[in-house]
C-alpha cells in the first residue's frame, strides 16, 4: 500500500482515537464488501465458552453436502453485547440458536435450535439461493476463458474447500485471519495480514496421498493451468492474505510450489519491488519448509534509483522477518534492517535538539513524541536487535540498543528491549537492559 | 471484485496506519535531525541546494527558474534550500567552511561532493555546463545505463518512462505556452542536452475548443523516447503487471501523459494501442487500473466508449453490480463528453444505493463495536457511546459521487428525484458548505428552482 494513500488516511484514523482498538465489526463490514455477494447470512448465537453449536457449524459447512456453498458464517456469543441487535431486529429469546438472514431485505428465511441435518441445511441453502459457485464460476470461464476475475474467485473456491476438507482429514481447525475479527482480536487480524501465522500440524493426522489429492487437486490444477498461461502475473491471490496455511502438510501444493516458484524468481528479477510477487515467494517457501534468501537476494537489482536501504519494500522485510526460523535468514534480515537503522533518518537514533522556534508543528507528523518512539522501535529497532541476537550476535545488539538509549532517552526503551531480549532466549541480557535507566528520560 | 478495491486499501488503510509508515517519514524536512546524507540520498543525480543569505536573500526562486528553463531543464534536477539553522544546512555550510553572511548555492553529488557553487544565483545555462563537466549523471541517464545491461527490468523500464514522460510534459508545456496563447509561444530545445535555441515554431494554432498541437519536427524531439518506450510497456503487456496494491512505478507508467493531446504522434499511437488496452480491459472489467489506462488513452483523443468495451460481456455470477464498480469513472466521463446523462444515470443510482448500504451496515458495526467497548469498560451497553459515522471515509456527504448522480437527474430534468437524494445527504449532513455545493451545481445545470432552494439552506 502506498503512503501517498495512507497519510490522508491518518488523520481520519486518528479520530477514532482510543476506539479504535474496537472497531472490528466495522472492519468486517468494510473487508466483506468485496465478496461476491452472498444470497444470505448464517449468525450462530452461542453460548459462552463451549462454543458448541459454532464449532458444529464449521464442521458442518466443511462436509461433502455443503461444502459447494460459500456460506458467510457469522459468530456472536450470548451475553457479549454483540448479540442484542439481533436478538431485538428478530425477537429472539437469549439463548443458543441459529438464524439464515437474506442479504438483502434482511429477511429470515430459516432458524433453528440444534445442529440441522447436513441434508435439510442444504436445502435451505439453495431455497436461500446459495448456488455451487464453482459449477457456474466453471461454466463462466467456459463462455470467457480470459475473465480473470472468474479465475481469481475460482482460485479462491477451491482454495477454500482445500482447506476445509484437507482440515477434516488432517483432524484440526486452523482458523483463517478473519476469524480472528470475530473473536474481537483486531491486532491478531491485522499481524496476520503481514504474515500468516507458523502453525504447528505435527500433531495433525498426515494426509494419504488419496486424500491429499482429494483435498487439494482441483487447486493444485488450477495453479498450474494459471502458472502455465503466465496469467498468475495478474491474478490477485487471495488466499496469501485470508488463507490458513496447511500447506505444508501437503505433498501435492509442495510439488506445485517447487515447480513453479523459479517462475516468481524470475518475475521478482524483472520487478524485485513487487509486494505480491514478494508475498508468493515467501508463501510457497514457507509451504517448502523454508527456503534461503539470500541466495535469491544476490540474484535481485533494484531499480538504480532506489537507494540501497529502501529495497526490499518495508512491507516484505517484515514479512520475511515474521516468518524466519534459521540464523542464516537472521542474519541476512539484519543487513537490511542494519542499512536502514544507518541509513534512514531515525527519531530513536538521532540525539532530540531543541525544537526551532519556526518550526510549524505539522511538520513533524503526530506530536506525540512517545508514539514515534514507538513506532520507530516497531518498525525498525526491534526488528533489528532480534535479528542480532538470534543470528549469534548479541553485542551488537547492545551496541545498537544503548546507542538508540543514549540518543532518544526514551524511558521505555530498557524494558521493550528486555523483552525481546527474553523471547530471544537472552535473559542474562534481558536482565542487564531491564536494569538500565535512560539518563535524563522523558 | 464487485465493489472497487479502494474499500479493501481503505480499511486496512485505516487500520494499519501505524504498521504501513516507513520508519524514515518521521523525520521530515524541518526536522532538526535530517543530514545532509539524508537529504541526498534520494537524488543519486545530485541536487542545486542553496542557502539564504544572513539578511534573508534567498536565491531558491531563481535557481529554480534557471532549473525550469532550457537547458538545465533536461537534467531534471532538485533545487532545495536549506536553513542554516537547522542540521542539514549547517553540514552544508561546513563542507566549505563558507560563513552564513552570503547565500550560497552548490551542484552537490550524493556523496555531498560540489561540483559547482556561487553566492549568486547560475543560470540555466551556467548549471548545465557545469553538471555536463561533472562526473554526474540524470536520473534518465543512470535508467538508461542500466537498461542496457539489464533489458528485461521492467521496474527499471517503468522508472525510465516516467522520466522521460515528466520531461516531455514540461517541454511540451514550455513550447505551448500558458493556455496555448501564440503570445507566449517560447522557443524550445530540441533533444535533451542539445541547443534548444533552433528549434522550429512549435504549434499549429488551434481551432476551436481543439487543443494545440506540437509540429511533427517537435514532437518527435520531445515525445519520441516516451512514445517507443510506452509502446514496448503496452504492446509487451508489462502494464498489466501493475502491482495490486497500486504501489510502485508500474501502474504509474501504464497511464498515458496526460499531455498527450498535444502530440500528434502520441495520438496516432493512443488510436493504435487503444484495441491491445480494450482487449486486456475486457478480460478484466473491475480492474480500476487498466480502466485508468483506458481513460488516458481516449483523453489523448483515441475514440470509443465504455459501453463498446463491455459489449458482449456478462457480470460475473453473483456479482453486485453491472457494469463494475470500477467503470464508474468512465460512464460518467463519457455521459459529459456527449452531453447524453441517460446511461449513466442508472449507474450512478445503483452506486449510490449501494454506497448507502454500506454506510448502514457500517453504522450497525460502529455500535456494536461501540457496545463491546463499553462492555470491555465496565458501563452499560451503549447509554454513553456515540456512535456517529457521518461523513467518516467521506462517502456519506458531498462528494463527486453524489455531485454525479445529481448532475445526471438534472440534466435529465428529473429534480424531483434530484432534491430526494439532496434531501437524504441534507439530513445526514446539514453542511452549509454541501447545500452551496449543490446550490452551485444546480446553477452550472441551470436548473434555478433547485438552486434556489438548496442555496437557501447555505445562509
Amino acid at each position: 500500500m502506498s503512503l501517498c494513500k495512507i497519510f490522508p488516511l491518518l488523520a481520519l484514523s486518528l479520530g477514532f482515537g482510543s476506539t479504535l482498538g474496537a472497531q472490528t465489526a466495522v472492519m468486517r463490514v468494510l473487508l466483506d464488501q468485496e465478496r461476491i455477494e452472498a444470497s444470505a447470512t448464517l449468525s450462530v448465537i452461542d453460548a459462552k465458552g463451549t462454543r458448541t453449536l459454532a464449532h458444529g457449524f464449521t464442521t458442518l459447512l466443511q462436509g461433502d453436502e455443503l461444502k459447494a456453498f460459500d456460506v458467510p458464517l457469522r459468530v456472536h456469543i450470548l451475553g457479549s453485547g454483540t448479540e442484542k441487535e439481533l436478538l431485538s431486529t428478530y425477537r429472539l429469546l437469549p439463548k443458543p440458536q441459529w438464524i439464515l438472514v437474506a442479504r438483502r431485505g434482511a429477511a429470515l428465511l430459516a432458524q433453528g435450535e440444534g445442529l440441522p441435518e447436513a441434508q435439510t441445511f442444504a436445502h435451505q441453502l439453495q431455497q436461500a439461493g446459495f448456488r455451487d459457485r464453482v459449477k457456474d464460476l466453471r461454466a463462466y470461464l467456459k463462455e470467457f476463458p480470459r475473465a480473470l476475475e472468474a479465475r481469481e474467485e475460482l482460485l479462491n473456491q477451491l482454495r477454500q474447500r482445500g482447506e476445509r476438507t484437507a482440515q477434516r482429514y488432517m483432524g484440526v481447525q486452523v482458523p483463517p485471519p478473519k476469524e480472528r475479527l470475530d473473536r474481537g482480536d483486531l491486532a491478531g487480524f491485522l499481524h496476520a495480514q503481514d504474515a500468516p501465522e507458523k502453525v504447528d500440524l505435527s500433531s495433525a493426522n498426515a494426509l494419504s496421498p488419496v486424500q491429499d489429492f482429494e483435498a487439494w487437486g482441483d487447486f493444485a490444477h488450477e495453479l498450474d493451468f494459471v502458472f502455465g498461461s503466465g496469467e498468475w502475473r495478474e491474478l490477485d491471490f487471495l488466499w496469501l492474505r485470508e488463507g490458513r496455511p496447511l500447506d505444508t502438510a501437503s505433498p501435492t501444493l509442495r510439488a506445485v510450489y517447487k515447480r513453479w516458484q523459479p517462475s516468481v524468481e524470475a518475475a521478482l528479477r524483472q520487478e524485485p519491488e513487487s509486494e505480491s510477487f514478494w508475498n508468493l515467494w515467501i508463501w510457497m517457501s514457507q509451504a517448502q519448509g523454508g527456503k534461503p534468501l539470500g541466495p535469491l537476494l544476490s540474484t535481485l537489482s533494484p531499480s538504480p534509483l532506489t537507494p540501497k536501504d529502501q529495497w526490499p519494500p518495508e512491507r516484505v522485510v517484515h514479512n520475511l522477518f515474521a516468518r524466519a526460523r534459521t540464523q542464516e535468514e537472521w542474519r541476512t534480515l539484519q543487513a537490511l534492517y542494519l542499512a536502514k537503522w544507518e541509513n534512514e533518518p531515525h527519531v530513536l537514533r538521532e540525539p532530540a535538539p531543541p525544537r526551532p522556534p519556526q518550526l510549524d508543528q505539522s511538520q513533524i507528523m503526530g506530536s506525540d513524541q512517545a508514539l514515534l518512539f514507538d513506532h520507530d522501535w516497531t518498525l525498525c529497532l526491534a526488528p533489528l536487535l532480534e535479528c542480532c541476537l538470534r543470528g549469534g550476535d548479541p553485542g551488537l545488539a547492545d551496541t545498537y540498543l544503548m546507542e538508540a538509549l543514549n540518543a532518544s532517552r526514551w524511558a521505555a526503551l530498557p524494558e521493550k528491549g528486555a523483552a525481546v531480549a527474553r523471547r530471544s532466549g537472552h535473559s542474562a541480557l534481558a536482565a542487564r537492559w531491564s536494569a538500565q535507566r535512560a539518563v535524563g528520560a522523558h | 471484485m464487485p465493489v472497487p478495491s479502494r474499500f479493501r486499501t481503505l480499511a486496512l488503510a485505516l487500520f494499519v496506519v501505524p504498521g504501513c509508515l516507513s520508519a524514515q517519514t518521521y523525520i521530515t524536512a524541518g526536522d532538526n535531525r535530517l543530514s545532509l546524507r539524508q537529504v541526498l540520498r534520494f537524488h543519486p543525480e545530485g541536487m542545486v541546494l542553496s542557502l539564504p543569505g544572513a539578511q534573508g536573500k534567498s536565491l531558491s526562486a531563481a535557481i529554480d527558474t534557471a532549473l525550469e528553463a532550457e537547458p538545465a531543464l533536461a537534467l531534471q534536477l532538485t533545487g532545495q534550500e536549506l536553513d542554516s539553522g537547522l542540521k542539514a544546512g549547517r553540514e552544508f555550510l561546513r563542507l566549505r567552511g563558507w560563513s552564513a553572511d552570503l547565500p550560497h548555492w552548490a551542484l552537490v553529488g550524493p556523496d555531498q561532493r560540489i561540483y559547482a557553487e556561487g553566492t549568486a544565483a547560475p543560470t540555466s545555462t551556467q548549471l548545465f555546463e557545469a553538471y555536463q563537466q561533472s562526473p554526474l549523471h540524470t536520473r534518465a541517464q543512470v535508467l538508461r545505463d542500466f537498461l542496457k545491461v539489464n533489458s528485461d527490468h521492467l521496474e527499471g523500464l517503468a522508472r525510465l518512462i516516467l522520466e522521460t514522460r515528466a520531461l516531455a510534459e514540461r517541454r511540451t508545456e514550455l513550447a505551448l505556452g500558458p493556455k496555448s496563447s501564440a503570445d507566449a509561444l517560447e522557443p524550445t530545445g530540441a533533444k535533451e542536452g542539445t541547443d534548444p535555441t533552433k528549434a522550429p515554431p512549435p504549434t499549429k494554432a488551434s481551432e476551436g475548443n481543439a487543443p494545440a498541437l506540437l509540429l511533427e519536427e517537435l514532437d518527435a524531439s520531445i515525445w519520441g523516447e516516451y512514445a517507443a518506450l510506452y509502446q514496448r510497456f503496452i504492446r509487451e503487456g508489462i502494464w498489466l503487471d501493475a502491482a495490486l496494491d497500486g504501489a510502485g512505478p508500474i501502474p504509474l507508467a501504464g497511464e498515458l501523459s496526460s499531455s498527450a493531446e498535444h502530440s500528434p504522434g502520441l495520438r496516432a499511437l493512443a488510436s493504435q494501442l487503444l484495441p491491445t488496452i480494450e482487449e486486456q480491459l475486457r478480460h478484466h472489467p473491475s480492474n480500476e487500473h487498466r480502466w485508468q489506462v483506458w481513460m488516458s488513452l481516449r483523453a489523448a483523443g483515441a475514440t470509443s466508449r465504455p459501453s463498446q468495451v463491455l459489449a458482449g460481456l456478462r457480470p460475473l455470477p453473483g456479482a453486485l453490480r453491472w457494469p463494475p464498480a470500477a467503470a464508474l469513472v468512465a460512464f460518467v466521463e463519457d455521459a459529459r463528453q456527449r452531453g447524453d446523462w441517460r446511461e449513466v444515470e442508472p449507474i450512478l443510482q445503483a452506486s449510490f444505493d449501494q454506497t448507502l448500504e454500506l454506510l448502514r451496515a457500517m453504522e450497525s458495526a460502529a455500535r456494536e463495536d461501540a457496545n463491546q467497548g463499553a462492555q470491555a469498560l465496565g458501563s452499560n451497553g451503549s447509554a454513553g457511546m456515540q456512535v456517529q459515522m457521518g461523513t467518516y471515509f467521506g462517502f456519506g456527504g458531498w462528494n463527486s459521487d453524489v455531485a454525479d448522480l445529481l448532475e445526471a437527474k438534472m440534466r435529465l430534468g428529473k429534480l424531483e428525484e434530484a432534491d430526494k437524494v439532496f434531501q437524504a445527504l441534507w439530513s445526514r449532513v446539514s453542511k452549509p458548505a454541501t447545500a452551496s455545493s449543490a446550490a452551485a451545481l444546480a446553477r452550472a445545470c441551470g436548473v434555478d428552482s433547485l438552486a434556489q432552494k438548496w442555496g437557501q439552506l447555505a445562509r
